[in-house]
């Protein structure tokens, strides 16, 4: 998607924990983004001619990159390897840009007072196994949390998969426990949760991706570079 | 090459990590294949076939270690768990427990595709390669274990490839070293799952402990004593950590949640002792590992006892039970280090690696007594095995003389 007067577009958050601070940090960086009202899902940096901003939801940032409907995109390292895919043309340029720091990390109940390890679920696990049951995980990242299970020995499960708010899943009773985005862990402590030792399935920042295939274009490629130059100058500045 | 209903052309490749085979290639495969198998064949070894999905919990803890975090697991149509085989041995034994009749010893061979996973750590490896392999269930002695390597090393030795190494050692030895210093299982898992970066100093003992600690294996109670004896106490932990329990506990009774962690705390380790426990084992890996020929000795009963002595004697033994090959010169390396990325091996362990060819590992075998009790079994069953990777066996050019030996 590409038009003569902005050859280069760049997704960003429209929403969430990410929408503000990326916004912050463009402007920082001296790429402030100018719209026109905050009903449009378009917008320029007008320091920055060529280059036009789209806005789109976190989990659909990477997506809109890989099927060049953009060509960089800003959003949660998190997501993007969630949904990533392996072959794909969607890279990632900057992976820590040094803001919109989280943890994507397992919760369980408090009262759970025999549970303070991964290797303590795993154990769990076999329990409810046992019983012919099979413990559910609520979680937005099936992807990583599930290759995270296995690879800590825990096998027995089943995924709920949710977009709402995974905090009250346990007390609910949709889930026995959570593996969610967290950047200090109050929002679980106040929802009777806790974390674990060794129960950080990734520690994540805001990050910069690019489509490999269309940056290399004739006309997008030294714009594309001077928007990550700036980016990068600014980071290396000592912000 | 397809074209779209819009005209756009559309270029398929094979999955990363994953290859098509040429006729030729094929040939050349299926000839090592046969070969092989008529060897196993010879020994008694009757070729069975294993479904490529099977459920995912089948082939977690028990290959423990690296294989879990690269299953090809999903969830099928019918919302059952599984995952394409990583391995053979896992459904092997689980089909003796089907079939099996009392005291029964078992023989069986199988050749297919394995699937494992890889990300960038590994861009090297094949996702998707072909196995041969053996079981041989139901006897401990030690005559088997010399015809597991014997058989491993005849098979590797049917390409043209002039020298390799094996690399053997014995995890039972290395879990009692460590149960000998009070670890627990699940400290020995996670000892035998780091072996070989502890043995390679990738991490030093008090990082490894650190790690441990982090994930939360050894003692959380540490500052804490009276509390640690306390909690052995289920009356204590009714009155005491009533508040805590008190909360909503989901699907989990009071009781799972106090009786658990009774138990657990029975056999909790402190940092401590997992600390001497690293020390005394990675003294042991320095002192061992080397270059064995026959008839040689090595001594160590001063330092460790009789019984690991004992154990060493018997790796020696089994090198001197394999005869020299026509035309494979073959190099002992004990190295106690090896554990496959399998753990579910409980004493002999080898890996054969071809020289001179970025030491490609292109098979290996052991014994693991444990794991038809693991998969359900009543009790232990003597068993021990070997697969040859025999894409990786291929790639070393070994090919291209392979019909002209026959």
């Amino acid at each position: 998607m590409t038009s003569e007067t902005a050859p280069i577009i760049v997704a960003i958050p429209s929403d969430g924990a990410l929408y503000e601070s990326t916004l912050k940090f463009l402007d920082s960086c001296g790429l402030k983004v100018t719209r026109e009202n905050s009903r449009r899902y378009t917008a320029t940096i007008p320091f920055m001619s060529g280059v036009s901003v789209l806005f789109q939801r976190g989990a659909d940032i990477t997506g809109k990159v890989e099927d060049g409907n953009a060509d960089l995109g800003i959003l949660g390292h998190d997501r993007f390897l969630e949904i990533r895919r392996e072959d794909g043309p969607a890279a990632s340029i900057i992976e820590n840009l040094g803001f919109g720091s989280c943890l994507l990390a397992i919760g369980v109940p408090d009262s759970w007072i025999d549970v303070s390890s991964v290797a303590d679920l795993a154990d769990v696990s076999g329990e409810f196994r046992a019983k012919g049951e099979t413990i559910r995980i609520a979680t937005k990242f099936p992807r990583l949390v599930e290759r995270f299970l296995l690879k800590n020995g825990v096998s027995h499960f089943s995924l709920v998969e949710s977009s709402g708010t995974l905090e009250v899943a346990p007390e609910m009773g949709f889930a026995d426990i959570i593996v969610d985005i967290t950047a200090t862990g109050t929002t679980m402590r106040e929802n009777q949760l806790k974390l674990i030792h060794g129960g950080t399935v990734i520690e994540s920042e805001a990050c910069l991706i690019g489509n490999t295939e269309s940056l290399l274009r004739p006309g997008i490629h030294s714009i594309g570079e001077a928007f990550v130059s700036t980016i990068r100058a600014y980071m290396g500045s000592g912000q | 090459m397809n074209t779209s209903q819009d005209g756009i052309l559309l270029s398929f490749q094979p999955i990363q990590g994953m290859r098509d085979a040429s006729p030729l290639e094929l040939r050349v495969k299926n000839e090592v294949i046969n070969s092989v198998s008529k060897l196993l064949a010879e020994n008694g070894f009757e070729m069975a076939d294993y479904p490529i999905i099977e459920p995912t919990e089948l082939f977690v803890k028990k290959s423990g270690g690296d294989i879990g975090g690269r299953l090809y697991s999903f969830v099928d149509p019918g919302g059952n768990r599984v995952s394409l085989r990583p391995e053979f041995t896992s459904s092997v034994i689980r089909s003796f427990l089907l079939e099996r009749s009392p005291n029964a010893g078992m023989r069986r061979q199988y050749a297919g595709p394995v699937f494992r996973y890889s990300d960038g750590k590994y861009t090297n490896e094949l996702k998707q390669f072909t196995q041969i392999g053996c079981e041989l269930i139901g006897s401990d002695s030690l005559q088997s274990d010399v015809q597991i390597l014997k058989l491993a090393l005849q098979a590797v030795s049917y390409t043209d490839t002039p020298s390799v190494t094996v690399r053997m050692g014995n995890i039972g030895l290395i879990r009692s070293l460590l149960t000998g210093q009070g670890l627990n299982e699940t400290i020995c898992f996670f000892v035998l799952s780091n072996l070989a970066t502890l043995r390679a100093g990738v991490m030093s003992s008090i990082e490894l402990v650190k790690r441990a600690t982090d994930l939360g294996l050894v003692s959380d109670l540490q500052g804490q004593k009276d509390q640690g004896q306390q909690l052995l106490d289920k009356e204590y932990i009714r009155s005491h950590l009533s508040e805590n329990l008190s909360g909503n506990t989901g699907r989990r009774s009071r009781s799972d949640i106090i009786n658990r962690l009774v138990a657990k705390e029975n056999t909790k380790v402190d940092a401590k002792s997992l600390s001497k426990a690293i020390d005394q084992l990675t003294l042991f890996l320095k002192i061992v590992e080397g270059e064995v020929g026959r008839g040689q000795l090595l001594d160590i009963r001063n330092e460790f006892g009789e019984e690991v002595q004992e154990k060493i004697n018997e790796l020696i033994s089994i090198i001197e039970g394999v005869e020299d090959f026509e035309s494979l010169s073959v190099r002992y390396i004990l190295d106690f280090s090896t554990n496959r990325g399998l753990t579910y091996y409980s004493g002999l362990i080898f890996d054969i690696s071809l020289d001179g060819a970025g030491d490609t590992v292109v098979g290996g075998g052991g014994r693991y007594d444990g794991l038809v009790r693991m998969l359900g079994g009543s009790e232990d069953v003597p068993a021990v095995g070997f697969a040859i990777n025999v894409d990786s066996l291929l790639s070393s050019g070994a090919q291209h003389r392979f019909t002209e030996k026959k």
